[in-house]
């Protein structure tokens, strides 16, 4: 069955495509794999189609075409099962300011076919663990957004869900909130095998946390993969040497370093320091051929490439070729 | 590709909370009270009326919804006149609140269809307008055992209930009018306006602009153009709910609309008619409000089914 | 003058009192001293027993000279006597009662009343003469002893009642007529009703006689006998009555229903029945409807030939109420004309709307839950 077929993938989607009636193509033929227990971070600029990606999973939005496969089933067929089993979390949720926290917490988790007590238990534990039970009788109206954050986190816990899909889950949270949030997000992968898809603008965040992540760019997912794959994929290697030398001469310094094995790519970011792209710390054999070649070396830095930078990259690439 | 799960699952509870909302909130209570005190008034003017004028009337009950007397208007005015505002009230922010609270993607993203939040809040605020309407009504019927010292003979009593329910349907009408432009317009304050701008056209202009428009096409004082002008005023719900009224609660009505002098040769005026023969007279009103709601409501699922979230 | 007419009247009044100053002693006196009676009857003489210039006195009374089978008795004062006691120049009324008990035939039969004071006497002759009772009789004369009519009118006789005794007699009135009619007496003038008539000797009064027939009394001469009857006399009179027969028309629904329902637009039927409830033949009966305009009221037969007495005929009419009639009740008059008479009853008709229009705003509120239902297809997979 396509379960066992796709045993490690909770989410399949292949050459998913949105045209909307205005002919704005939203997601053109996007494919995207999630496996069990795997925080997938999708990133990319507004407008991207992440989105669009998110409903068509959750069959918010029906997709012009392509096929869709969450834990087996579609969500165009049994959109109700799937998301029984996949929480969402917007990145502009609002609650019923009028309703408690309780009672939001409750009408939600009505849907879920559970009793009186089941509710209960499950809304307690989440709000305890996102330390709301204090306010959890006042009315919504009077939370800050932090709290209706964590709420709305909360109510992300009380479905118990295989999959999460959590959009900008840190936008507007303070440093230290956040620093919680991913903790908690780490934690649910690790305790209950979550697999959760993870949309934010934070790259930070999204490398700190995330397994693998997906670059969108209008309506493509062309970029995916870890970060070392990422950068792997787009500056030829997972590290960075930066190497900084005093005076040249009429040295070729990039020549040099073009000279030693493994480095895929250099950049002369300015007079006297150059960005070497590496697969591996190859320092010595960098110090050695500077040396070698009586070049001072100043400093050399390792480090490997961040998130960020594959996104400026990338997008620095996509708006160039464009 | 169809729907394999239960169509209509989560309905029960979006339909509680919606009419927990609806009977919960401010604006509710407040119209309730407003109806309930306008009723009260009218009522005890007509049963004063009723006390003073000694008759025998055979539909004491019926007659209670439609005595009046100065400065009170009856109690038949103050509903054409409150119910509608209920109904826009309960309606024009129903779905774009949920737009605007931001609420509807986290509620959709639970395991139940788009549709049913919209069936579950039509059901919701039919289900207040019931418990507000009857509770008028067992006030009425109150009364009218109060001013007779006997319960009222089933033929008024089966009269009453249609008013009822044409009542609510009226009621339900402007309700969805207003969800209608609830789910149209994505501001409150627009949906507010417009809808209250409908009222105000059907209630208040809409026989003039019938009237202005039927002697323009039939000359004035023809028959063809009272004809005309009935047929345009009928086009007001407000119409149908006056003339549904007029059938159902004064039972000598024989007809509705214009008459010739042919038809009344012969016949014998004053006779009440069964009740089987008012609801057939008022038949085509009610099947026209009826068909108006239901193609209201298909109109806002629509709109509703194809908005992008 | 004067002195003259005096002496005259002087000597006339002298003249007219010489014999009463010439009378002295007793006299028993009675204004019938001689009287035909009945078998059965009691004789009362009323004596004056008077005392002409005698000191007063007891005076003894007794009968002589009554034959067997007569009883007597003198009555004064409320009880039985046998004197009176007179003053002078005074009388005293005693009454004598004679009866016959049976015995002695017919006949004049002599006695005397004898009156016995101190030293006079006076004796009273009475004659009595048994004899058969009087006959009473009695007349009736009516005026007009035959009437012609129809089983509905009144029939007055107007009857003279005479009494030909002698005497005031009691009259009872009586009549022998055909079952089922009824008959009245009353007096000529006042209309009271009567059933005994006093009347006195020789007296006469218009009776008034009055039969009410009975409606349904087919054509034909009836008699009616009125009976005047006292205690020993009756008179008969002999009354006809000569009853014609006569058509009467009545139109009314079946099993007399006079309403019905139609649809407007809609022929109906409605059983129409027409009856002859007179006496007569009706004949040449036509139908016709008045009603409102753009209705149509066929019948089925729109005559008839002849319609015998007592007998009812259905007849179907056919209802079409205008089609834009409106709902509820009008009035129809089904007229029945005939050459002898005419009908006619007004029909309740209550128009019902047809339920067609219903079915078709049923169906119309159908497509809308149909277009419902289809939206709920199209759009419903979210």
């Amino acid at each position: 069955m396509a379960t066992e077929r796709q045993s490690a993938n909770v989410v399949t989607l292949r050459n998913l495509s949105k045209i909307y009636g205005n002919n704005t193509v939203a997601v053109d033929s996007l494919s995207l794999e999630l496996r069990k227990g795997e925080v997938f971070g999708i990133l990319g600029p507004n407008g991207a189609g992440k989105t669009t990606t998110i409903r068509m999973m959750l069959g918010l939005t029906e997709p012009t075409s392509g096929s869709i496969d969450i834990l087996g089933m579609d969500p165009l067929r049994t959109p109700l099962e799937v998301k029984r089993n996949v929480a969402y979390m917007p990145d502009d949720m609002g609650f019923y300011e009028d309703m408690s926290g309780y009672e939001n917490l409750d009408y939600t988790a009505r849907f879920l076919g559970l009793g009186y007590d089941e509710r209960r238990s499950r809304i307690l534990a989440a709000v305890s663990r996102m330390r709301l039970e204090h306010r959890l009788s006042d009315r919504v109206r009077t939370y800050s957004h932090g709290m209706k954050r964590r709420l709305a986190l909360a109510e992300v816990l009380v479905k118990r869900p295989a999959i999460a899909i959590l959009d900008e889950p840190t936008q507007g949270l303070d440093p230290h909130s956040t620093a919680e949030f991913l903790t908690l997000i780490r934690s649910l992968k690790k305790e209950e095998g979550m697999s959760v898809i993870l949309a934010s603008h934070h790259l930070d965040e999204v490398q700190s946390i995330c397994d693998r992540v997906g670059l969108f760019h209008a309506g493509r997912m062309d970029l995916s993969g870890t970060v070392d794959e990422l950068a792997t994929r787009l500056f030829g290697g997972k590290m960075e040497v930066v190497v900084e030398v005093g005076e040249t001469g009429n040295r070729d310094v990039a020549k040099i370093l073009g000279t030693i094995g493994g480095v895929s790519h250099i950049l002369q970011e300015k007079e006297g320091v150059y960005r070497v792209t590496v697969d591996s710390d190859i320092r010595p054999g960098i110090a050695s051929a500077l040396v070698d070649s009586d070049v001072a070396l100043y400093s050399m830095d390792v480090h490997r490439h961040t998130l960020d930078a594959v996104y400026q990259a990338y997008y620095k690439e996509v708006h160039d070729a464009a | 590709m169809r729907r394999n799960d239960f169509a209509l699952r989560g309905l029960r509870v979006v339909t509680v909370k919606e009419l927990q909302d609806f009977t919960g909130s401010a604006r509710m209570v407040i119209l309730t009270a407003l109806i309930l005190i306008t009723a009260a008034s009218s009522l005890y003017t007509a049963t004063n009326t009723m006390k003073t004028v000694v008759s025998e009337d055979e539909f004491l009950l019926l007659s209670l919804f439609t005595l009046s007397r100065n400065p009170v208007p009856s109690l038949l005015s103050f509903l054409s006149f409150l119910v509608p505002l209920t109904g826009i009230a309960m309606g024009f922010d129903v779905v774009n609140s949920e737009f605007q609270n931001r609420t509807l993607k986290r509620v959709l993203s639970q395991p139940i269809h788009r549709d049913v939040l919209l069936f579950g809040k039509a059901v919701g605020a039919l289900g207040a307008m019931t418990v507000v309407l009857l509770a008028l009504w067992m006030l009425v019927i109150g009364s009218a055992m109060l001013v007779l010292g006997l319960p009222p003979s089933t033929e008024q009593v089966a009269r009453a209930l249609a008013f009822y329910g044409v009542t609510l349907a009226f009621g339900m009408f402007w309700f969805l009018v207003a969800m209608f432009f609830s789910v149209v317009f994505r501001q409150q304050a627009t949906s507010a306006l417009v809808s209250l701008g409908l009222w105000l056209l059907l209630t208040v202009f809409w026989s003039m602009i019938a009237q202005v428009v039927a002697t323009a096409v039939g000359g004035v004082g023809s028959f063809q153009a009272a004809r005309l002008e009935v047929l345009l005023s009928r086009i007001s719900p407000n119409t149908l709910f006056a003339e549904s009224a007029l059938a159902l609660l004064s039972p000598s009505t024989r007809t509705l609309g214009v008459v010739m002098f042919t038809q009344l040769e012969g016949a014998l005026m004053g006779s009440p008619l069964p009740f089987g023969q008012s609801l057939l007279l008022i038949w085509p009103q009610l099947s026209a409000l009826v068909a108006l709601l239901v193609l209201l409501f298909t109109a806002s699922y629509v709109v509703f089914q194809r908005q992008e979230l | 003058m004067n002195r003259k007419s005096l002496l005259v009247a002087l000597a006339l009044v002298l003249v007219c009192l010489s014999p009463v100053w010439a009378y002295e002693g007793l006299s028993v006196a009675t204004p019938y001293p001689s009287v035909t009676t009945g078998e059965t009857e009691l004789v009362i003489f009323d004596l004056t027993v008077k005392n002409y210039d005698l000191p007063p006195q007891r005076i003894d009374l007794s009968v002589s000279g009554i034959p067997d089978g007569w009883d007597y008795e003198f009555v004064g004062g409320g009880g039985l006597v046998d004197a009176v006691f007179v003053e002078p120049e005074s009388n005293t009324k005693v009454q004598l009662w004679v009866a016959f008990n049976g015995g002695t035939a017919s006949g004049r039969h002599e006695f005397s009343v004898e009156a016995k004071g101190s030293g006079h006497s006076f004796s009273l002759p009475l004659s009595l003469r048994l004899q058969q009772d009087l006959p009473q009789r009695l007349e009736l004369d009516p005026e007009l002893p035959f009437i012609k009519g129809t089983p509905d009118t009144d029939f007055t006789f107007n009857v003279a009642l005479r009494n030909q005794s002698a005497r005031e007699v009691l009259v009872d009135l009586d009549a022998q007529a055909p079952e089922g009619f009824s008959v009245q007496f009353s007096q000529q003038y006042g209309g009271k009703a009567l059933s005994t008539v006093p009347l006195a000797s020789g007296a006469d009064e218009s009776i008034k006689v009055t039969v009410k027939p009975r409606r349904d009394t087919p054509e034909g001469t009836y008699p009616v006998t009125v009976v005047a009857k006292s205690e020993a006399a009756q008179a008969i009179a002999n009354l006809t009555m000569e009853i014609e027969g006569t058509p009467t028309l009545k139109v009314s629904g079946e099993g007399g229903l006079l309403s019905g329902t139609a649809v407007a637009g809609k022929e109906k039927t409605l059983a129409v029945e027409v009856s002859n409830t007179g006496t007569a033949d009706v004949t040449d009966i036509s139908l016709s409807a008045y009603k409102p305009s753009g209705w149509q009221v066929i019948f089925t037969p729109d005559t008839l030939e002849n319609l015998p007495a007592g007998e009812t005929r259905e007849i179907q009419a056919v209802i079409q109420p205008s089609s834009n009639a409106i709902t509820g009740d009008y009035s129809i008059t089904v007229r029945a004309n005939a050459k002898e008479t005419s009908a006619s009853e007004q029909f309740r008709i209550t128009v019902k709307t047809s339920t067609l229009w219903g079915i078709v705003a049923i169906l119309i509120i159908a497509a809308a839950g149909v277009v419902l239902v289809l939206a709920v297809r199209k759009f419903g997979r979210r």
